[in-house]
């Protein structure tokens, strides 16, 4: 395993997102997702990639404006799944969808990434579904249970209020990642850099030189 | 009295005068200096492994109130054609960590394997900062010949080059693996922007003297001279910065407004001074002669450099004449000072005077560098339930600078900021002769909201912001600037980042002078070298309780 600094993670996943064809913004919140989904010691890297992959057949979430408490967020009417990360975001720019009883949403591919949005929130919730659930306050992911769901394909997704009581858990400060994954997502990460040609070698940096002063 | 409004957005935020930034005693690395001298830090050498060639190892440890930190150094041999001054080399003379406590054998040997290696190296999270330098090689031999032979180096050549070594990069907040900003954001001792890395770079300027001492030393046991200190002073640590600096800026608006808004506050403060006591009209004559002496040391060869430092010496030369008088004055003098530089002095004079002011006002204004750090999670929400007529409004009052432009000209769309493949580091690109424009990185920030504000045109005034982003994320990251710029002025640089105009150096200098460099020395439109502590105090100096040259 290789052993990254939670900005490597942060860095590396929205370089990865923007290789796989995210737009800007979103990948700005998968960095910052798959940071606080290592700092709570969940498998963002494999997820990452199963995104990557599933992203083109996802959906946008519908929902009907004003959103209001008690709102729902509809699940796609073609039998497709939602995608995590314009659900999160709808709901990080909506947090009022998160007033009053428990939000349920329908079919969303790989829910983990909803784990990492509510750590972004900045409120108390608590987020499962079959096979998993955490605990989420202050920015930081408390895994009550799961490790076979976390990385289910898609789920039905509960999020409530978490309990007052429950102290902020811990963070863990590195992230542990395997190495097959690591150059996978460097690979896409890949895909944002431009080749070399003659005239960005000449002038891309301002010229280059041996110093010899 | 009147108190002073902070300077606009429109006039602190253009690229020219950004370009034209000077150090003040709010930058990170007088800052940093500040609290060494607060709290007696303790610096001495742990260890001092190095052969007679000066290759091997040294740990320098720093005792705070708090916690202990070693400055870590390796010196290797390295031959002259590998001795580049750009970031993408892969071998230096020397190579630092800054450690979190003091290493034992095993951390030396694991610290050994790596350090020299910098970016292909692994690191943990007791390593701080990873940084590297090489020596200037006129002026690092000569050195050491002249103190081997119990003579001091020529004045001229110290004055000429000003260092013994420079930097090509300091790594902070993870990179390679080091520890994350947030292990050590919440310690008091590096609670200010980038204070781990200026105490980084300080140890390294100590490390560099001693080595140069340390090698003529063994070549003349006993008759070798230790170097004068007012020769030692003198002497920084040089630094090659390029563009991989440049985006930072425009990726951290909410850091760029806290760094301004101390700046501008603390120039407020002063204009805003009923009356100037003897005290600080002596600080700041003393200030403006300390100026007067850096110009002097100041070398370029940059043709515009050159003809602006020309024009600072005699802006120098008019506010030498002008500023009895003025401070003379019975009504706020301070503002009359300031008023007159604006309406008399190049952009250059103008922002040196503003270091000036602040120099004899530590007192009214210091307290402002612990306001420039920042937590930017708590700006990251986007306000969904804005409304578009709302985010429109926005724009139309803050962006007014990003919508003169006329982005269907080839010359405002010029260039694309990108990634190169080969030395993973920022670019410029030509977007209508280089390919590649389709891999754009996100900072043409006036173009984009320029496309926000079009966009928005098309969609009702009441529908909420986050209706759009639902449909439209491209343009989330663009909304949350917009959004951010309401409360804080100074979030974005108020020109045009791919006009065929722009001149890179003018963000990287007024990245540069928050830091604390000087003797800005453009190589370039796109990289500069730049020196850091030269003139300044050195950490015996400080406990010493020395008085500190103003470093200007």
């Amino acid at each position: 395993m290789i052993e990254l600094s939670l900005n490597e993670v942060e860095m590396l996943a929205a370089k990865a997102a923007r290789g796989a064809g995210f737009n800007w913004g979103p990948c700005d919140d998968i960095g910052k997702c798959a940071r606080a989904l290592a700092a709570g010691g969940l498998p963002w890297a494999p997820s990452l990639l199963a995104l990557a992959r599933d992203s083109p057949s996802l959906a946008a979430p519908t929902l009907s404006f004003p959103a209001e408490a008690g709102s729902a967020i509809s699940a796609p009417t073609d039998g497709s799944c939602l995608c995590p990360i314009r659900t999160g975001a709808l709901i990080a720019d909506r947090p009022g969808l998160l007033m009053g009883h428990p939000l349920r949403i329908d079919r969303v591919a790989h829910p983990l990434w909803l784990v990492g949005f509510a750590a972004l929130w900045d409120v108390r919730v608590h987020v499962s579904w079959r096979g998993a659930c955490a605990d989420v306050a202050g920015g930081a992911i408390a895994a009550k249970a799961g490790d076979a769901g976390w990385l289910a394909p898609d789920a039905d997704v509960t999020i409530s209020g978490g309990p007052d009581d429950v102290r902020e858990p811990d963070r863990r400060r590195r992230a542990s990642i395997d190495p097959t994954v690591f150059e996978a997502l460097g690979a896409m990460a890949a895909r944002t850099y431009v080749p070399a040609s003659a005239s960005s070698r000449a002038t891309g940096a301002g010229g280059s030189r041996t110093d010899d002063e | 009295m009147n108190t002073i409004a902070l300077r606009p957005p429109d006039v602190v935020m253009r690229l020219d005068r950004m370009g034209a930034s000077h150090p003040t005693r709010l930058s990170f690395l007088r800052a940093m200096m500040r609290q060494a001298e607060r709290e007696a830090w303790k610096v001495a050498p742990a260890a001092w492994e190095l052969d007679n060639d000066g290759f091997g190892h040294a740990v320098i440890r720093v005792d705070m109130p708090m916690r202990t930190y070693s400055l870590v150094a390796f010196s290797t041999p390295l031959a002259d054609a590998m001795r580049t001054d750009r970031v993408i080399a892969e071998a230096w003379d020397t190579s630092y960590v800054l450690y979190d406590g003091v290493p034992d054998a095993a951390e030396i040997a694991r610290l050994a394997a790596n350090v020299p290696l910098q970016e292909a190296g692994r690191f943990s999270e007791r390593d701080l900062i990873l940084s590297r330098a090489n020596k200037s090689v006129r002026l690092f031999a000569h050195v050491v010949e002249r103190l081997a032979e119990g003579r001091q180096p020529d004045a001229v050549q110290i004055e000429n080059v000003g260092y013994l070594m420079r930097t090509t990069a300091v790594y902070g907040n993870g990179k390679f693996g080091i520890a994350d900003r947030d292990r050590i954001s919440q310690r008091p001792e590096f609670a200010g922007p980038f204070r781990a890395e200026m105490l980084t770079v300080w140890l390294i300027r100590s490390f560099t003297i001693a080595l140069a001492e340390h090698m003529a030393r063994r070549r003349a046991p006993g008759r070798a001279a230790m170097l004068d200190p007012e020769l030692r002073r003198q002497l920084g640590v040089g630094n090659s910065t390029g563009l991989g600096m440049a985006p930072f800026l425009v990726r951290h608006p909410f850091l760029l407004h806290r760094w301004m808004l101390a700046r501008e506050t603390a120039l407020a403060r002063v204009r805003s001074l009923a009356a100037a006591d003897r005290g600080s009209i002596d600080g700041f004559l003393a200030a403006l002669a300390a100026m007067q002496d850096n110009i002097r040391r100041w070398k370029t060869e940059d043709t515009a450099q050159g003809a602006a430092l020309l024009r600072l010496a005699a802006d120098c030369d008019q506010i030498s004449g002008k500023a009895g008088s003025i401070l003379a004055g019975e009504a706020q003098p301070w503002e009359a000072l300031y008023r007159f530089a604006e309406q008399n002095l190049s952009l250059e004079g103008q922002e040196a005077m503003v270091a000036l002011m602040l120099e004899p006002h530590g007192a009214l204004v210091d307290e402002l560098a612990d306001t420039m750090a920042c937590d930017e999670a708590a700006v990251y929400r986007i306000d969904g339930a804005m409304s578009c007529g709302a985010l429109r409004g926005l724009i139309e009052t803050h962006y007014g600078w990003a919508l003169a432009y006329d982005f269907g000209s080839a010359e405002a769309d010029a260039r694309f900021w990108y990634v190169s493949e080969e030395k993973l580091e920022p670019r410029l690109g030509e977007r209508h002769s280089e390919p590649g424009a389709e891999r754009e990185q996100p900072l043409a920030v006036a173009r984009d909201i320029c496309r926000l504000a079009a966009v928005l045109e098309a969609e009702p005034s009441e529908s909420p912001v986050a209706n759009l982003l639902l449909g439209q994320p491209q343009w989330r990251h663009v909304v949350r600037r917009v959004q951010l710029a309401a409360g804080n002025p100074y979030t974005e640089i108020r020109g045009n980042l791919i006009d065929a105009t722009m001149r890179p150096i003018d963000l990287l200098r007024s990245k540069l002078a928050f830091f604390g460099a000087s003797r800005f020395d453009p190589r370039s439109d796109r990289w500069l070298r730049i020196s850091l502590f030269a003139g300044a105090p050195f950490p015996e100096d400080i406990v010493a309780r020395k008085p500190a040259r103003a470093i200007s």
